[in-house]
């Protein structure tokens, strides 16, 4: 009984992990009768590939989510309560953690395995479901990590996954990069749970902390909670903004992504496009929260057409968003590979979007824009 | 000191506010005042920040709004701005708000937590005090809205229209109350936005009249109640300076009736 207990995975995904192994299943029992008889169905489902592709496509996910998961529900960084609730205990590195450990255990060794023999039955790579979990376990610590602190060892974790998608018809390459891994994501973890208690840039729950403590009322709004407390003092916050990046973190970022969109290869031309939602993001932010002095068709008639304090807002991404898309044609007409040109354009493209002034925190203090208070409306309850 | 220097404002084409220059002096208490429409909210967002005017500039104790990430920083830090909508944190409690907005001024603890006490007991907001802002009424909303304005601290307010919006008329009286306190503070600003004449006669050292986003009147209180050496009430007093057209129309056609 012991053993089983051991086994199991100390995650509360049973209803999850049930429902992606029974569809699973089903579709593998449909598969096995659909071959195993001439059946009119045999005729009606010939594409098996279209069928593989099924059983291919939840396998994926399922395989993210239990990464994703496994370290998001027992870690104290995503859990605010569990958080506040162990830091009043005197809980350090050395006890193990009340809701299990967020490093693997064998159980999850064993969830990998069975997750490798279902890709056998799929038209997915292999290794790459195994991959997607590991993709997504490593993204959930190294954000914990880089969130409390951290910097070599999550910018480490991030370099080594480069190295799967690169290594994925190399099996044992692929095996050794996961052991780089496997060494990377423990030093890290065991380095972030070493810093406890924490000093979080971010805070990912949407909460105030304010707890009651044995009926004394304890205020410990972090920078994030204070910045939400609707309309307008979440916008006119008297607060200094620290943002959760220095501007070496955000170079670092640009060449871990650079790397990663030449290790995608032959998609490095979709992947390599991914900062364009960046891009979109900025300016939607920019025209959602903040507004111009004058209206587009005010500027018109004043014949005001550029107003530097707002509009200079808008040059980054913009710039970005030129070299995202025409920087890989001059990159392959100059004869690089194509996910090199990528690559490159991307981390030009980022580098761009982060270090052309004004900053957006500075902008939005000093710039000639009108605070809308549009946002706040859908968040918060109206008086 | 709040001077505002030739602030012209425009939404479309239209100004809101055309070329406004006013120098509100340190402990006074200055009720804007006008019809719908004629630029009184737009002023008070211009000085508070939320809007940047087309033109011109606000300069608060010296430091100009909107120049340097850093001064402004500095004047967030002694301006409160309580518009006529403000939305609340629904899932938070009254007394988690404000403690949380005192936090943000950097309130000391103690004397945070002691006033956040006060201002509970003083707007009747005990028995809703740890429920969610979602559950209270539009009045236990708006009194904590203005309570989340008094417990900054802050020597700066700027309330728009703080008196509607389901005040209860205890309500109405502590609010009053408090703000006459206040103004009668050297070291407090308080400019608020009204239509309620016999409020801002009990409250205001100065009243601003707004009409088509121009400053039309800007007088000290006991001076604009003050006509043909007779004391008469704000509201009289503002029927004989704004309105003495319409009361002349009126007065024709109610003589126009009787013949």
């Amino acid at each position: 009984m012991r053993l089983l207990r051991r086994l199991r995975p100390p995650t509360p995904l049973d209803i999850g992990v049930s429902v992606a192994v029974v569809f699973y299943c089903a579709v593998w029992f449909f598969d096995f009768w659909r071959v195993s008889t001439d059946g009119w169905i045999a005729v009606l489902t010939r594409p098996s590939k279209a069928l593989l592709g099924l059983q291919a496509f939840p396998l994926i996910v399922v395989s993210f989510l239990y990464g994703f998961l496994r370290a998001g529900i027992v870690h104290p960084f995503f859990r605010a309560e569990y958080r506040k609730w162990l830091e009043r205990t005197h809980w350090s590195r050395s006890y193990p953690l009340p809701l299990g450990p967020i490093d693997p255990t064998v159980a999850d060794g064993l969830v990998l395995v069975l997750i490798t023999l279902a890709s056998t039955r799929t038209l997915a790579p292999p290794l790459l479901p195994v991959s997607i979990t590991i993709l997504g376990y490593a993204a959930t610590v190294m954000a914990a990590s880089f969130a409390t602190g951290g910097r070599a060892g999550p910018f480490a974790i991030a370099v080594l996954l480069g190295a799967v998608p690169q290594t994925q018809d190399h099996p044992y390459v692929l095996i050794a990069v996961f052991a780089a891994l496997y060494v990377a994501l423990r030093l890290d973890l065991e380095a972030t749970l070493s810093r406890w208690p924490w000093r979080i840039s971010f805070d990912p729950s949407f909460k105030i902390d304010i707890d009651d403590v044995g009926g004394v009322t304890a205020v410990s709004p972090t920078t994030t909670s204070q910045r939400r407390l609707g309309w307008p003092y979440s916008r006119l916050s008297p607060a200094p903004h620290s943002p959760v990046t220095t501007r070496e973190d955000r170079i670092c970022l640009t060449i871990i992504f650079a790397w990663w969109v030449t290790a995608t290869g032959d998609v490095s031309d979709i992947v390599g496009r991914f900062p364009l939602a960046l891009v979109v993001l900025r300016i939607v932010r920019l025209l959602v929260s903040h507004r111009p002095p004058i209206s587009l068709w005010g500027r018109l008639r004043t014949g005001r057409l550029l107003i530097p304090g707002y509009d200079s807002a808008f040059i980054a991404p913009l710039v970005s968003a030129c070299c995202i898309f025409e920087l890989p044609a001059i990159g392959t007409s100059l004869g690089w590979p194509t996910p090199i040109a990528f690559g490159v354009s991307a981390g030009i493209g980022l580098a761009l979007l982060f270090t052309i002034p004004p900053r957006i925190e500075d902008w939005t203090l000093s710039g000639s824009c009108s605070i809308s208070s549009r946002f706040d409306k859908r968040v918060y309850t109206q008086l | 000191m709040i001077e505002i220097r030739n602030v012209t404002q425009h939404y479309t084409t239209r100004p809101v506010l055309r070329d406004v220059s006013v120098t509100i002096e340190q402990g006074q208490l200055v009720a804007v005042m006008g019809a719908n429409g004629m630029g009184k909210s737009t002023l008070l967002g211009v000085i508070a920040g939320t809007l940047a005017p087309f033109r011109g500039e606000i300069a608060i104790d010296g430091k100009v709004r909107r120049s340097t990430p850093e001064q402004e920083l500095a004047i967030r830090k002694r301006v409160v701005y309580l518009p006529d909508h403000p939305w609340l944190p629904s899932e938070q409690t009254p007394k988690e708000f404000l403690l949380a907005v005192g936090r943000l001024y950097d309130i000391e603890e103690a004397r945070l937590f002691d006033h956040v006490d006060r201002l509970v007991d003083l707007f009747h907001l005990e028995d809703v005090a740890n429920s969610t802002i979602h559950s209270l009424s539009n009045g236990q909303r708006k009194k904590t809205a203005i309570a989340s304005a008094l417990v900054t601290e802050a020597p700066y307010l700027i309330l728009d229209e703080p008196f509607t919006g389901g005040l209860d008329p205890s309500g109405i009286i502590a609010l009053k109350h408090v703000l006459r306190g206040l103004a009668d503070r050297a070291d407090t600003t308080v400019v608020i936005a009204s239509q309620l004449p016999e409020i801002v006669e009990a409250l205001a050292h100065r009243v601003i009249v707004m009409t088509n986003g121009k400053v039309e009147l800007d007088e000290e209180l006991s001076k604009l109640t003050e006509i043909d050496g007779k004391q008469v009430s704000l509201s009289e007093a503002l029927d004989h300076i704004i309105h003495s057209e319409s009361l002349e129309r009126i007065r024709r056609y109610t003589e126009g009736q009787s013949r």
